[in-house]
């Protein structure tokens, strides 16, 4: 699977620390993020995300709740006031393409956390399309403080897929 | 959130100003908040608690241009922005000219209701100001007073989204299509 497409109806879920999160003037976060969310830096070749459906469970919960101890086990540490952003592979090519970009989301597993996947190809100069990627309704934000306590290494294959 | 909690905080403002200062008397060889936070020898805190320091003396300049107790909350934002358990490593501190133009943007725009903040790529300060998620404006500072904007705006059924890059003067004019001031007003619908 390294390498490969993820589905379209599966899910990838973004780190957000809280700097890019949208906060109000006394900088409480209003449940939104900023376009720097999905800012992909210069040194990077894609954007780096947790594929969600690597992570076994019955529903969708389980699975977030999974992926993101799977996150905190990872180098990479989120914050106490960090958020993630969930989103569907379909629905982010389907935003990306109405702005004539076509990227691809691809599984890229690393030492650190076997369900690590990219986008690959997102502009990094198109705000338009970066914005609408943090304002669209159907990009869930979960916060770091919600999801039950506790780390757990991403497994080393990714679930039976049903 | 207490700014100086201990002996120890306030030892190290008390130094981190004395950097800070002394890069500002020092004309030839001022160092900017790039090169300061490029330092290897320093931890990504104190690099953090040098570029705060560094935006509040900035801050403290135009103070008397605003409400009283302006600066004591952006103060507070910049803690709570710069704070070293939720920064990412990978991230630029903020950038001293990206921050000049904030606070210049903020001059002209001093009875318009304050914004969020954050940061973008190359350090660069974000202001925001939000109705819903999908109304609403933000602005990148850039260096030398310039300012990308990027709107979204609800469109009966759909999300008009725009974006330009214009000189600070111009900002207002550039957002007049999208009525601001519905941004901008203190109570919000």
């Amino acid at each position: 699977m390294k390498g490969g497409n993820l589905p379209d109806n599966h899910h990838v879920i973004r780190v957000v620390p809280y700097s890019k999160l949208d906060k109000d003037e006394e900088g409480q976060p209003t449940g939104g993020l900023l376009f720097s969310a999905f800012q992909r830096r210069e040194s990077e070749d894609g954007l780096s995300v947790t594929w969600l459906e690597y992570f076994a469970g019955h529903d969708h919960g389980k699975k977030v709740e999974r992926a993101v101890h799977g996150i905190r086990a990872s180098n990479y540490k989120p914050g106490g006031k960090a958020a993630f952003a969930i989103g569907m592979v379909g629905k982010i090519k389907e935003l990306c393409r109405a702005q004539k970009h076509k990227v691809r989301i691809i599984h890229a597993p690393v030492d650190d956390n076997k369900a690590h996947a990219e986008v690959r190809q997102i502009p990094r100069d198109d705000h338009v399309l970066l914005d609408a990627l943090a304002t669209a309704d159907w990009m869930t934000i979960v916060f770091n403080s919600k999801v039950d306590a506790g780390s757990s290494p991403a497994p080393d294959a990714p679930a039976e897929q049903s | 959130m207490t700014t100086i909690a201990t002996a120890e905080s306030a030892r190290r403002l008390a130094e981190a100003m004395a950097r800070a200062k002394a890069m500002q008397f020092n004309q030839p060889a001022q160092r900017t908040y790039e090169e300061l936070s490029a330092e290897s020898d320093l931890s990504l805190e104190e690099r953090l608690f040098d570029v705060r320091a560094a935006c509040k003396i900035e801050a403290r300049k135009f103070s008397m241009l605003f409400e009283p107790d302006w600066h004591k909350k952006l103060f507070r934002q910049l803690d709570l922005l710069m704070d070293p358990e939720e920064w990412d490593s990978e991230d630029s501190p903020v950038s001293k000219n990206s921050f000049i133009t904030f606070i210049r943007m903020s001059m002209i725009l001093r009875n318009a209701r304050r914004p969020g903040i954050g940061i973008a790529n190359d350090g660069h300060i974000l202001a925001t100001w939000s109705i819903r998620r999908n109304d609403r404006l933000t602005v990148e500072c850039l260096p030398q007073d310039r300012v990308r904007w990027i709107v979204s705006v609800p469109l009966k059924e759909e999300t008009e989204s725009a974006a330009g890059v214009t000189s600070l003067h111009r900002l207002l004019a550039n957002l007049e299509p999208y009525k601001p001031e519905h941004w901008f007003a203190h109570e919000r619908g």
